[in-house]
């Protein structure tokens, strides 16, 4: 009985052994299964598609185009004499100011990058930037032979810090000069009833003078006039060029000698505050164009040159050089005039921007890009180009300068101009040049932000702070 | 989830509709997903048809408006006029001729190109001199911004987007230079394009379904932050987009890449988009659909695959819930079977339906059942073998537990028969010894045989106690009644009664009581004083020469330094009593069994004196009291016993209890008290009558409890003195009975009784008795008794002459001498006995009349210690029963 029993039990424990391995073997064979079937399901990963390559055997320059043709020819006959002397092929594209830089980010971006780039106004945004990322090519051997050549001052410009070699060297050829000029109607003047002999020399009273101009044309129905073509937009650079002109009037020092920021200052703080009460209060007051919060910086040309303006401030000297073949305005009725003395009563110092062509470090063709900034940086080269502009930019050598065209003592604008560039220690770099975190301030366009949040209504001690803030957090990123 | 943990079926289809739900969830998710992802790679493919497609024909239109800008430079009339416009020394005349003859070339061409707004003529300073919408000559437009066409057709040139002076509106201007034909730059023509145009034709029939967008972002001004405007009017875009202009796909693009994706477009739509860099133009190309319309076919897909898969799922569940039936159904059988063989049905049977498993598990699941029976069988005939075993065990346990309760029973109804039938006679031959002593007539010979017979009664008596002692302890009836007390009185009283013992055998006593000792306590006073008189009486007894001493201390542990005050708070301590001889000593064998009942030591046995209950009597005391004997002994040299035993202080003086005296009648003005004696021995009515009928009361008798009713009915006694053991009807019945009806409720009854037990005290009053009286009685109690319960007033003895004197020549005379005071003269101790207070003196003639020596004992210890001989004396008369010569010591005193 027990035995039989026991017998019964050995055949039930086989069957469930064997139930149990062949469970065991059955959940293997499915979870394989599993694993077969999800990783066939396994979607594919689709992504962006590759750049372009690019031809190594051209050289590929982006040069800012000017405004007039005679710049640009001059540039392109260079590059045709250079091209069958050096027999290379150049890949010439211009671009617009607005768009240039633009450009030469995407290219950098998704490459290839051009291998040289001139930029009007990379030097205080993006170019300080690229040198500190170790974007770009150490020009010192191209420098090196002309060096003495240059205006004492200009290659700090260049002279920039590479955080990647941590050492500076020169990342940039100097090619022309920009600082801030002021031109007004002389014949808008005279049918207000004044004349120029009156125009104050005194800071205050300068500005003042212009309102009553305005007051009075209006006064003779010419309603659609303003007194001052002040840009104030984000879009444009002609407002952080004239900003940083007019802190340096009031004294107001950002960035040190040492590159050390003074934001902190209560006087700084308190300056600015100042400033920008007064110039929003010129806007609020209806002395500046409505339209001004929304220039490009073409715009403040074309308004002062439609008549809308009376007096603009220009960080070039293109509105009497755009208008030579009009006799009339040259000469007659447009007028440039120095800035009036600081606050303190001190003569003003300008700042004096470098505009300079830039190598790409990951070009191809540095080494013939160096010989192409060589051959045209020949002063009489150089020379060239730069009076193809018809004056609107300034020569960056003194020998430059013997030249009759800056010599012609009997133009009113060329010689005003060469004045602002010339006089005895009149001049300044802009803040970048001490700090490279500054030229993202510019490139930000953090004080024109700050104008435009005042005038949308922003109290003006928040707006300040707040960009003192940015500034504070920018040049964190910035630091060694 | 209990229905589901207890079905098998239910756990079947449960699982299987789980794990199908599950696959086709799974399958319904996976084709969604795969589905998707197909769609996904159709729809890219799709939408980068239409970005190269549109990019294209983008880029045709744009070369298109070049061709047609050359086309118009190159017109003779253009260019022979312009020369004439730009001239400066022309005619007015000649200028205004050239201006309407330009004028009106440029609007026919303006009106039948779509792709031109505006055509101009604009000196090198940015005047437009001419221009199809004539409002804009004289204005100077922005030259820098405007986009120059190269002469040659195979150089590239880059379009410029720019916002119109004066406004936001972005414009894209073609400008050619015009010169002489000798070279000389004359101005420039400039062409505004028609942007919307350029729109519509990105925007056109993208073929790309209901939400599928493709559109063309660009960039302006020089700020690096703020670039996005869509090349289209605001008003052309509902709903306005406002703010930045942001996407994912933009702001790729803007940095030059092209590439596809799913992201939230600029509205914050989900969407799949292509994007495309447009390097020559600034431009980013975008085609896009949202997700929803895109993804829609894979949702409908999975839909479908769901509802297919949960029909399926369906069908095949009522599949599995037939075959689950077939599988279960024998499985259920085997429950069912198992079931039945759990509630005790062994013949259960599994049936077998299958081959498999199942029929397996059926098959031996019925061995085990047989098994089962045979083992259940086998284990039945066991148990009612052992279990009648038991049985018989038990029943012969039970008859032996009867048989021991019945010995048990006759054992205590024979002691305490023995008890009434011992005390019975004796208490006849010691009351009438006490009467006849107390007859005048009897001589001195007559009394001392007398009082022999008293002292042999009163020895009987002990013993008889010490036996109904012992057996009440065994019968575990022993109780503690306690009572305050004066511990130096007993303690005196102790001293008294054994020093003349002691003195006579030539052994020192002493007594020492430590100073802290509280007089006043409470605890069993009879307990301690038997046990304290055992031990002593002992220690007397078996020592030969030497001293007995007793120490009396208070108990303190540790025992401070210095002695402290009694503590009066604290009511309760421990006295330690120790009773130490120079004695023989106790062998260490007879240690173990000393206080063992019936046992004696070896030197107890040869003095063959004693029961051999004394010290397991007294071990058995102290117990109860709290307290244990032990025992030091040298063999040789002496023993030591000690004892300690908590007491409660007791602050209250104890009245000091009067000596009874001697009753000698009625109180005058008494009523004449009918008393009935019931009671069936014919000695104890005599002795009863005896005592009561000399004082006045008017008795009678009844021999047992009918005849004591019968009388009661007719007589009407005011007092029923009531043996309880009687034949016919005991006193129990009999005073129930009387104590039933109203007019017995007058009638007091006063229960006699000879039993040995403390316990019938409560029983005679529960029977309806009003009082208690123990045999043999003493006679004040009998006195005392009546005067509680009747208010009965009598004569004392003091009221009448005193006691006789006593003949000189009395030979008891001599018993008065102390044997350790042969100086003290019969004089002195008149004398002495002069001095003592008078209710003293009368309690000392009726103490000594009624032979009772407690009571003479306890007045002894009243004697002040300057009379110490005079206590010794007395002491040692009593030792020796001789209350004849105490009696005559008094009269001698008259």
């Amino acid at each position: 009985m027990t035995k039989l029993a026991s017998g019964g039990r050995k055949s039930i424990m086989c069957c469930v052994g064997d139930l149990k391995r062949r469970g065991r073997g059955f959940i293997w064979a499915m979870l394989g299964f599993l694993i077969v079937a999800l990783s066939a399901c396994y979607p594919t990963h689709l992504n962006t598609s590759p750049p372009p390559e690019s031809a190594n055997n051209v050289l590929r320059i982006y040069w800012n185009q000017g405004f007039y043709p005679e710049e640009d020819q001059a540039l392109e006959q260079v590059i045709q004499d250079w091209e069958r002397q050096s027999n290379i092929k150049v890949e010439l594209s211009w671009y617009s100011s607005d768009d240039i830089l633009n450009q030469t980010t995407v290219a950098l971006d998704s490459g290839p990058p051009p291998d040289i780039v001139f930029a009007h106004r990379s030097d205080y945004t993006l170019q300080p930037q690229w040198a500190w990322e170790g974007k770009l090519a150490d020009l010192t051997d191209v420098i090196e032979p002309i060096r003495d050549r240059y205006t004492p001052g200009v290659l700090e410009s260049a002279y920039l810090y590479d955080k990647t070699a941590q050492a500076r060297h020169y990342y940039g050829i100097p090619i022309e000069l920009q600082a801030l000029h002021l031109h007004y109607w002389r014949d808008l003047l005279a049918e207000a009833g004044l004349d120029e002999g009156q125009i104050p020399t005194d800071w205050d009273a300068f500005w003042t003078f212009w309102q009553q101009v305005q007051d009075r044309l209006q006064a003779q129905g010419n309603a659609a006039i303003f007194a001052m073509g002040l840009p104030m937009s984000v879009q444009a650079s002609d407002t952080y060029f004239q900003l940083e002109q007019i802190f340096e009037a009031y004294d107001i020092e950002l960035v040190d000698l040492e590159g050390q920021l003074h934001l902190s200052d209560p006087g700084v703080r308190t300056g600015l505050i100042d400033v920008m009460t007064w110039l929003v209060g010129l806007y609020q007051d209806g002395y500046v164009p409505t339209e001004a919060i929304n220039w490009l910086d073409s715009d403040n040309n074309i308004s002062f040159l439609n008549r809308q303006t009376i007096m603009t401030t220009n960080p070039s000297l293109s509105i009497p050089a755009s208008q030579q073949d009009d006799l009339d305005l040259y000469f007659n009725k447009i007028a440039t005039m120095m800035l009036p003395a600081e606050p303190d009563g001190e003569p003003i110092r300008y700042l004096v921007s470098v505009k300079q062509a830039v190598v790409f470090a990951d070009s191809p063709n540095v080494a013939i890009a160096k010989d192409f900034l060589a051959y045209l940086v020949q002063p009489e080269r150089l020379g060239t180009y730069i009076k193809g502009s018809l004056g609107r930019w300034f020569p960056p050598m003194p020998e430059l300068l013997a030249d009759p065209f800056w010599q012609a003592a009997d133009d009113p604008h060329i010689a005003v101009a060469t004045g602002q560039f010339t006089q005895q220690d009149g001049t300044r770099p802009f803040y970048h040049v001490f700090n490279p975190a500054y030229a993202e301030v510019q490139a930000e366009n953090v004080w024109g932000q700050t104008m435009v949040n005042i005038i949308e209504g922003m109290p003006v001690v928040q707006a300040v702070d707040e960009a003192i803030a940015r500034i504070e957090t920018i040049f964190q990123g910035w630091a060694l | 989830m209990k229905f589901w943990k207890q079905n098998l079926m239910v756990q079947v289809v449960g699982y299987f509709l789980l794990l199908s739900l599950v696959t086709v969830t799974a399958i319904g998710g996976a084709a969604f997903w795969l589905a998707r992802a197909a769609l996904k790679q159709s729809i890219f493919e799709r939408l980068s048809l239409t970005a190269t497609l549109k990019e294209d024909e983008l880029n045709r239109w744009i070369l298109d408006q070049r061709e047609d800008v050359m086309s118009l430079v190159q017109l003779p009339i253009v260019q022979s006029q312009a020369e004439v416009l730009f001239d400066d020394t022309a005619t007015a005349a000649q200028s205004e001729a050239a201006y309407q003859a330009l004028l009106a070339t440029f609007t026919a061409i303006a009106i039948n190109h779509e792709g031109m707004t505006d055509i101009q003529l604009v000196s090198r300073g940015g005047k437009i001199l001419l221009s199809t919408t004539p409002a804009q000559e004289g204005t100077y437009q922005p030259l820098g911004q405007f986009t120059k066409l190269p002469l040659s057709r195979e150089l590239s040139f880059n379009p410029n987007f720019y916002a119109a002076p004066s406004s936001t509106e972005p414009r894209m201007t073609f400008s050619v230079p015009l010169s002489t034909k000798a070279g000389q730059p004359l101005g420039i023509l400039a062409i505004h394009l028609n942007l919307e145009r350029m729109d519509t034709i990105v925007r056109a029939q993208s073929g790309l379904g209901n939400t599928g967008e493709t559109y063309l972002v660009g960039n302006q001004g020089t700020s690096l932050l703020q670039y996005g405007f869509f090349l289209t009017r605001a008003e052309a875009r509902q709903p306005e987009v406002t703010g930045e202009i942001f996407s994912p796909a933009i702001e790729a693009a803007m940095h030059g890449y092209s590439g596809e994706g799913e992201y939230r477009n600029y509205r914050n739509l989900p969407v799949i988009g292509v994007y495309r860099w447009l390097p020559n133009h600034d431009l980013a190309l975008i085609a896009e659909i949202t997700t929803q319309e895109a993804f829609a076919p894979a949702g409908q897909l999975a839909q479908t695959i769901f509802s297919v898969g949960a029909l399926l799922v369906a069908l095949l569940a009522i599949g599995v819930y037939l075959g689950a039936q077939r599988i279960t159904r024998p499985v259920l059988a085997i429950t069912q079977a198992a079931d039945q063989v759990s509630q005790g049905n062994l013949d259960a049977y599994a049936p077998v339906l299958t081959e498999n498993e199942i029929g397996v598990l059926a098959r031996v699941f019925n061995q085990m059942t047989t098994q089962l029976r045979s083992l259940y069988a086998n284990l039945e005939n066991k148990v009612n073998e052992r279990t009648a075993a038991l049985q018989s065990a038990n029943e012969a346990l039970q008859q032996a537990k009867e048989a021991a309760e019945v010995a048990n029973r006759a054992k205590s109804q024979f002691l305490a028969r023995m008890s009434h039938e011992l005390r019975t006679p004796l208490n006849a031959i010691l009351g009438f010894s006490q009467i006849m002593v107390r007859d005048p007539l009897a001589n001195s010979t007559q009394r001392e045989n007398l009082a022999i017979i008293n002292r042999s009664g009163e020895h009987l008596l002990n013993l008889i106690d010490d036996v109904l002692s012992m057996t009440k302890i065994e019968a575990g009836l022993t109780t503690l009644h306690e009572n305050s007390f004066s511990l130096y009185t007993l303690l005196q009283s102790l001293e008294n009664m054994l020093r003349i013992k002691a003195e006579t055998q030539g052994l020192t006593l002493r007594f020492d009581i430590g100073d802290r000792v509280p007089d006043h306590i409470r605890a069993d006073e009879g307990k301690l004083r038997q046990v304290l008189i055992n031990l002593l009486g002992n220690a007397i007894k078996f020592t030969g020469q030497g001293s007995v001493a007793l120490w009396v201390e208070v108990e303190y542990a540790p025992l401070p330094a210095t002695p402290a005050p009694l503590p009066t708070t604290d009511p309760s301590l421990k006295l330690s009593f120790a009773i130490s001889d120079t004695g023989p000593g106790i062998a260490s064998k007879d240690l173990n069994g000393l206080f063992k009942p019936f046992l004696q030591t070896a030197v107890g046995q040869q003095s063959h004196q004693g029961t051999g209950l004394g010290l397991s009597i007294s071990q058995t005391f102290v117990e109860l009291m709290g307290g244990k004997i032990e025992v030091y002994s040298v063999p040789g040299k002496g023993a030591t016993f000690w004892f300690k035993i908590p007491v409660e202080l007791t602050a209250q003086q104890l009245p000091l209890e009067l000596p009874p005296r001697r009753v000698i009648g009625l109180a005058p003005g008494q009523p004449r008290y009918r008393i009935l004696i019931a009671e069936d021995k014919w000695e104890n009515r005599k002795l009863l009558l005896n005592l009561l009928e000399p004082i006045g009361f008017e008795l009678r008798e009844a021999h047992d409890g009918q005849a004591a009713i019968d009388l009661w009915q007719h007589w009407q006694p005011h007092l029923i003195w009531m043996d309880m053991r009687m034949p016919v009807l005991d006193g129990y019945e009999a005073t129930r009975r009387i104590k039933s009806s109203l007019q017995g409720q007058v009638t007091v009854i006063i229960a006699i009784t000879a039993s040995a037990f403390e316990e019938s005290r409560s029983i005679t009053l529960a029977a309806g008795c009003d009082d208690f009286v123990r045999k043999p009685f003493k006679a004040h109690v009998l006195f005392e008794k009546m005067a509680k319960h009747l208010g009965v007033e009598y004569l004392y003895e003091t009221d009448l002459s005193g006691p006789q004197p006593s003949d000189p020549t009395d030979p008891n005379a001599a018993a008065f001498e102390s044997p350790a005071d042969h100086t003290v003269s019969d004089r002195d101790l008149r004398h002495w006995l002069a001095q003592m207070p008078t209710p003293w003196q009368q309690a000392l003639q009726t103490a000594a009349v009624q032979v009772d020596a407690d009571w003479i004992s306890q007045l002894v210890t009243q004697i002040p210690s300057t009379h110490a001989s005079l206590a010794t004396h007395i002491t040692a008369l009593l030792q020796r029963y001789d209350f004849d010569a105490l009696i005559a010591l008094q009269q001698l005193d008259e």
